[in-house]
């Protein structure tokens, strides 16, 4: 179970009986006791509790406000991309040389390549570089080109002229939209041109978004998902009817389900 | 022989987005025998629920005699000399064997006074038995006799009927040789009396036994109609193997375990014989097979519900003695049975408690459960697996099939189970919940789980597992890895042996 979810079964928990014990959530949730202790120091800096001997004490009811719901959310859906990047993190190989286009899901999968060996980066994300800056077993190659500020990434011809400078095995691609008759869009057309060259220089390609992008088409189309791409790793949650779309397509539909709370 | 009995022009069929029948057209003839050979979920038995009156069609025609026709129902089609056995016996269990055969015709009488002389039918059913040298008891009630002896019944019941057309829907799967040999001189019989026989089957050595056409079927269409004369083994495995998906099924390459556990010489009467294969950490073991070839009794061995089993089963490199359920549970092995609601759910119960079912002791402490954080742990489940409507009070028999398959993977993933075998997961669920099954499949090998894969789907197979093994009449009799296995290969295993 993700410690997202842990925290918010805790809070509930909390909520309800006032006081726990550290031992019987420890079974209960299938964790270790050391695990609920963190979690539990985390709600107290929060003043959500105080902590006791063995376990833990409810603040006063007017501590637990607003903020905590919204604070979930955004949890929620950072825990919704680390669980695709996990998948997408099985599909990288030791020696591959791989783009990642630029993104949040592609950010979680830099953060996670730490135990990979002999890996080549190519990307266009100025945050995904500077996150691999830590793995110094990581070589990275950032693009070159025009900084756009809200995606903090680089775009254009200077970036697309250093891209076609290099072959990559596996491109993974993030998306922002995919239509029910499975058409591929981005939210700029600076990135559709980007993905689109990146395509022409890689041998595989896995598309990665949320189950958002089903919901909703952003303006620049890239192409149709068939002809792009035979991996698509998303959300759980999409909806049955892309997901039927997907496979009748013949395309490997990965979800990200974390279910199984064993990791032996 | 110009003109056919029976034909089917054009029929269409909708099921479902993943399945349906196209355009089959198809002629039988009076005095031939047409065989029809498909994978499971091919169409044969949707074809056969046509013919016999017990789905309609949605377009094309049905012509008998050269008149077009329209069953509404199974009676309709018996009126119409349309009779059909299939692996579902419809005797009467406390009546006795000759009563049984007759029962079709005591309602040919006029009056529903006039009465059924019980001893001339008696006098009938021996010479009968002595024509095809039956050896059975004809006053023995139903109830006493075994699987095959009741489809021999059955097939004397039809042999006696006025029937002009007899579907025979794979009826020798449980046949020995013995009465296979009865069951060739009735259809032989029943040929020279010019009755048109449609018989559907997986062998491809009594098709060229007994047969004048055949089609093959699949994913719906009728790929190849020809005279048997006309056509070779190998054509029938290369025809059977057109696979229609590329490969759409989520799989990764993770890097496998030590074993987990292995199997040696595992002997179960009539079913399973000197059984040996070894399952990896994180692997995906597919095991296929023909209906009766022992794949469904292996799974249920191993859970623990065939206890006089002969051989050893070693789990994390410790013998175990698996005869019981809570056995196999205790050694983490996880059962998804084929058809769950039957063998696997507690309908009378809610989501929730289906969910929990073999996980309270993780919930208990003091005697005493905690409801609010199996509610909780219980709704992440139903939401990771779009368990829906998902609503945790919700009766478990009201929900579909794809989702209650899912439940029940989901109980047995909470209880922290190790080894899963799966048997027919997703046979007759829709695709987006065939889907999240896969999923589930990725996401416990991804942990270190190990799945036993056991389907009649061989593009599910090829899809999902590292490593396949083919079982015929209870032996494994070829193993292929990922990077070798292909349909052919599997197909032409599982038939010949």
């Amino acid at each position: 179970m993700f410690a997202i979810e842990r925290i918010k079964i805790i809070k509930n928990y909390l909520i309800e009986n006032k006081q726990l014990e550290v031992n019987i959530l420890s079974k209960m949730l299938n964790v270790s006791e050391v695990t609920i202790r963190r979690d539990l120091e985390k709600l107290e800096r929060e003043g959500f509790i105080t902590r006791t001997h063995g376990g833990a004490i409810l603040n006063s009811e007017d501590t637990i406000s607003n903020e905590d719901i919204s604070e979930n959310t955004n949890y929620e859906e950072a825990t919704d991309y680390n669980d695709i990047a996990d998948i997408a993190i099985e599909m990288i190989n030791d020696d591959d040389v791989i783009m990642l286009s630029n993104g949040i899901i592609n950010l979680s999968i830099a953060k996670k390549l730490t135990n990979k060996n002999n890996l080549t980066v190519v990307t266009n994300d100025i945050l995904i570089a500077t996150e691999l800056t830590n793995h110094q077993i990581v070589k990275v190659i950032l693009l070159g080109g025009v900084i756009d500020h809200s995606t903090k990434s680089v775009f254009g011809t200077i970036t697309i002229d250093n891209l076609n400078l290099f072959y990559v095995n596996k491109l993974f691609i993030e998306v922002n939209g995919i239509s029910s008759n499975l058409d591929v869009t981005v939210s700029s057309i600076n990135m559709a041109s980007l993905i689109q060259a990146s395509i022409k220089n890689s041998n595989e390609r896995i598309v990665l978004c949320s189950s958002e992008a089903f919901k909703k088409n952003s303006f620049y189309k890239i192409g149709k998902l068939s002809e792009i791409t035979d991996k698509i790793i998303t959300s759980s949650n999409i909806d049955d009817n892309s997901k039927t779309e997907i496979f009748n397509n013949n395309i490997q539909l990965f979800t990200s389900i974390n279910a199984f709370e064993d990791h032996l | 022989m110009n003109i056919p009995k029976l034909s089917l022009h054009n029929v269409n069929k909708h099921f479902t987005e993943d399945f349906s029948l196209q355009d089959i057209n198809l002629d039988f003839y009076s005095g031939q025998v047409h065989s029809i050979i498909g994978e499971n979920a091919s169409g044969k038995s949707s074809i056969i629920k046509i013919i016999s009156g017990i789905f309609s069609l949605d377009s094309g025609e049905m012509i008998l005699d050269g008149n077009p026709v329209l069953f509404k129902s199974v009676s309709d089609a018996r009126k119409s000399g349309i009779y059909c056995v299939s692996h579902d016996t419809s005797l009467f269990p406390n009546l006795s064997i000759y009563e049984n055969i007759f029962s079709d015709t005591f309602s040919n009488k006029n009056s529903i006074f006039s009465t059924v002389n019980l001893e001339k039918l008696r006098q009938k059913c021996y010479e009968l038995f002595d024509e095809f040298n039956i050896n059975l008891n004809v006053d023995s009630h139903i109830s006493t006799l075994n699987y095959p002896q009741k489809q021999l019944i059955e097939l004397l019941k039809v042999y006696v009927s006025s029937a002009k057309v007899i579907i025979l829907d794979e009826v020798s799967s449980s046949f020995t040789l013995v009465e296979k040999n009865t069951l060739f001189s009735i259809i032989s019989k029943l040929k020279s009396r010019g009755v048109c026989i449609i018989y559907i089957t997986h062998i491809i050595e009594e098709i060229k036994m007994i047969s004048d056409q055949l089609s093959i079927i699949s994913q719906g269409k009728i790929i190849c109609s020809k005279d048997v004369i006309n056509i070779t083994d190998d054509d029938i495995i290369t025809l059977l193997s057109v696979s229609i998906r590329k490969k759409p099924y989520p799989k990764l390459n993770i890097k496998l375990g030590e074993n987990v556990l292995s199997v040696e010489n595992l002997q179960v009467q009539n079913s399973l014989d000197n059984v040996s294969f070894k399952l990896k950490k994180s692997e995906i073991l597919g095991i296929t097979g023909l209906i009766d070839s022992g794949r469904s009794v292996l799974g249920q061995c191993l859970f623990g519900n065939i206890n006089s089993y002969k051989g050893k089963i070693v789990i994390n490199g410790n013998v175990k003695k698996i005869t019981s359920p809570s056995n196999a549970i205790e050694s983490g092995i996880a059962l998804l049975p084929d058809y769950p609601s039957l063998n696997s759910l507690f309908e009378c119960l809610n989501l929730e408690k289906n969910i929990t079912s073999a996980s309270l002791k993780r919930f208990e402490s003091h005697k005493y459960l905690h409801e609010d954080i199996i509610y909780d742990v219980t709704g992440s489940y139903i939401k990771k697996l779009n368990i829906k409507p998902g609503n945790q009070r919700d009766k478990i028999s009201h929900y579909s099939s794809g989702n209650q398959q899912k439940v029940v993977l989901a109980k047995w993933m909470m209880s922290k189970a190790r080894i899963y075998i799966l048997n027919e997961p997703t046979r007759g669920i829709d695709i987006a919940s065939k889907i999240d099954v896969y999923n589930c499949i990725t996401d416990l090998v991804r942990k270190g789980a190990s799945v036993i894969l056991i389907s009649s789907d061989i593009d599910e197979i090829l899809g999902m597992c590292d490593r396949t093994l083919v079982l015929t009449d209870g032996k494994i009799v070829a193993e292929f890895h990922r990077n070798e296995a292909t349909k052919e290969k599997i197909i032409s295993k599982a038939i010949h042996g």
